[in-house]
């Protein structure tokens, strides 16, 4: 270190994005390197900015959540779920029983979908293109699955104040049993082809460490978060729906490095399986929505509630605040990406330039959630 | 947004219909939030507060099973340090900052919890001059604080004395309004629907 502090001459700054296929969106960040090393990074976000909070302070209810698929656009039954849950709670409605398990089997899928994207777009970003293409194999079955509950491959809009928009399809739950088989063996597959990969591990053991004191700091949640060591998970800490009565573990990394950052997400999904398993074995026949009165009727009572959700990629929060109309007062959304991106500075600081694209791909940033 | 459909729509031709009578609720009791029982957690932080916190001027209420302080701007950073030193609290995670625009009052939210204890905290200060609302940055005890600070501070026109970064985050650099401020209103969309938006007075 001690040859390269004497070499030190001017510092260069590298412009990455907004156009960039590293950045998974667009995202801007200006390095600032010395030689090979990465010196300090600027990050600047907005580029995605549709004005979402103001956009719920002018929709009804109901309707926000049309926008909420558009935050997080990975996981939106996610996004769904913890808006539907902040709503009842504020109008005092439980969502009946078969409901709620279809929404934590959905949520849970959606889960390793998202995980799927990370895992083929992670591996991309160290270099190794195969995997891309067995990760979106794999994702793509479930895709099909969500367009036949919801009608939409993305944008399902299906979760509502009190359950749900409809019942699930016929013989879903017989056509998710056969599948499920097959989604775990796609998960070892992906396990197999790229985690004991020498090159693989050469590029990511040991990059991008971020402790956990600075995680806990800089507000990291999820994936981030436990690949530091912490056991943290707000489907533990916060409990929500049914989780207190799902049987399922929290992975840890131990290094807080970019390889844990993945073995975690893999370990998730292997465990995101199982919740869906034990879901589905007890999913009740019945009603599928509490009734709430409709637009223009639909009233929520004065209060206000944070509510939050174990997402794929952290703490996904929400602060609604009813002022008792049609519309909600304010909507405040905390994106776990938002937050996870904070910590990016720290942990590029120091690390080779090559390794900048594998550490910000490690963050697993969705930027239509940073930006809102 | 087959929800919607089912109603009917009057035209925009149409004179606005009378509202419609709003049906009879639950008679009304406590707000939903007072109605959730208190969480084991929350009361154990609200008795420590109780003796801990003589001198910090605050209001508590419980809402939705948790904690809820409210506190002039003043007091705000004796009352963060301590809610991040005070090992009966060791709040670590600043999981949010919010700021709401009540038209009379600005209000900047902080939603707490600690790793340690496994409790959460709302923190809030209420900021009376809406022109000029002016606080101070707890940055320098969550780092975690600084985007969301930086948020609020475009969104709403809120300046955090002591930020080490106050740039714009999201908007542009030379946008000068603060779109979440309530009166900042956005372009009536739904104009034909009742009670959604109001049509500016300008054309």
């Amino acid at each position: 270190m001690t040859t390269e502090r004497a070499l030190r001459t001017v510092d260069m700054h590298i412009n990455v994005g907004p156009q960039h296929p590293a950045t998974h969106g667009v995202f801007r960040m200006v390095l600032e390197v010395d030689g090979e090393r990465v010196a300090g990074c600027t990050p600047y976000i907005g580029y995605l900015h549709r004005g979402f909070e103001k956009l719920a302070e002018n929709e009804e209810w109901q309707e926000v959540i049309i926008h909420l698929d558009r935050t997080d656009y990975i996981s939106q039954f996610n996004n769904e779920l913890c808006y539907a849950m902040g709503m009842e709670r504020l109008l005092g409605v439980e969502p009946p029983e078969r409901a709620e398990y279809a929404r934590v089997i959905l949520a849970e899928l959606n889960r390793i979908v998202s995980h799927m994207m990370f895992y083929g777009a992670f591996g991309a970003d160290v270099g190794a293109l195969t995997p891309f293409l067995y990760a979106f194999r794999e994702r793509e079955r479930l895709q099909r699955l969500f367009e036949a509950v919801s009608g939409a491959r993305l944008m399902h809009f299906y979760f509502r104040a009190g359950g749900l928009k409809e019942d699930l399809p016929e013989g879903f739950a017989d056509e998710l049993r056969r599948m499920l088989p097959a989604v775990q063996h796609g998960i070892d597959e992906c396990d197999r082809l790229l985690t004991q990969n020498e090159v693989f591990l050469s590029r990511t053991v040991g990059v991008g460490k971020l402790a956990a004191s600075e995680a806990i700091a800089y507000g990291c949640s999820g994936p981030v978060l436990r690949a530091s060591g912490v056991r943290e998970d707000v489907r533990r800490s916060d409990p929500y729906s049914l989780y207190p009565t799902l049987d399922f573990d929290v992975p840890v990394g131990k290094n807080g490095d970019c390889f844990d950052r993945y073995w975690v997400r893999l370990a998730e999904m292997r465990e995101s399986v199982r919740i869906v398993q034990q879901c589905l074995d007890r999913l009740p026949e019945g009603p599928i929505r509490t009734p709430v009165p409709r637009y223009p009727h639909f009233r929520v009572e004065p209060g206000e509630i944070y509510v939050h959700t174990e997402n794929p990629r952290g703490d996904y929060g929400l602060y609604l605040v009813s002022k008792g109309g049609v519309q909600p007062y304010r909507v405040k959304l905390r994106s776990p990406c938002f937050c996870n991106l904070m910590a990016l500075g720290p942990m590029l600081r120091d690390s080779y330039l090559a390794d900048a694209v594998v550490i910000l791909g490690s963050l697993d940033i969705v930027l239509g959630e940073v930006d809102r | 947004m087959a929800d919607l459909d089912e109603q009917s729509q009057p035209t925009p031709s149409e004179p606005a219909p009378p509202a419609r009578p709003v049906p009879a609720r639950a008679p009304a009791g406590p707000p939903p939030g007072e109605r959730t029982p208190v969480k084991p957690t929350a009361q154990a932080l609200a008795d420590h507060l109780a003796l801990a916190w003589p001198d910090v001027e605050h209001h508590a209420r419980f809402n939705f099973g948790d904690i809820e302080l409210t506190m002039p701007a003043g007091q705000l950073l004796a009352a963060v340090e301590r809610c991040r030193n005070d090992p009966a609290l060791a709040f670590d995670y600043l999981m949010c900052v919010s700021g709401v625009d009540y038209e009379t009052s600005i209000e900047v939210v902080y939603h707490l919890y600690s790793y340690q204890h496994h409790h959460h905290l709302t923190l809030k200060v209420t900021l009376a001059d809406c022109d000029r609302p002016t606080l101070d940055s707890v940055t320098a005890i969550w780092p975690a604080a600084d985007w969301h600070e930086r948020e609020a501070a475009e969104m709403l026109g809120i300046t955090f004395l002591g930020h080490p970064d106050p740039r714009p985050l999201l908007l542009d650099d030379d946008v000068d309004e603060h779109p979440l401020r309530r009166s900042h209103q956005l372009v009536a969309v739904y104009a034909d629907r009742p009670g959604i938006v109001e049509e500016p007075d300008d054309d």
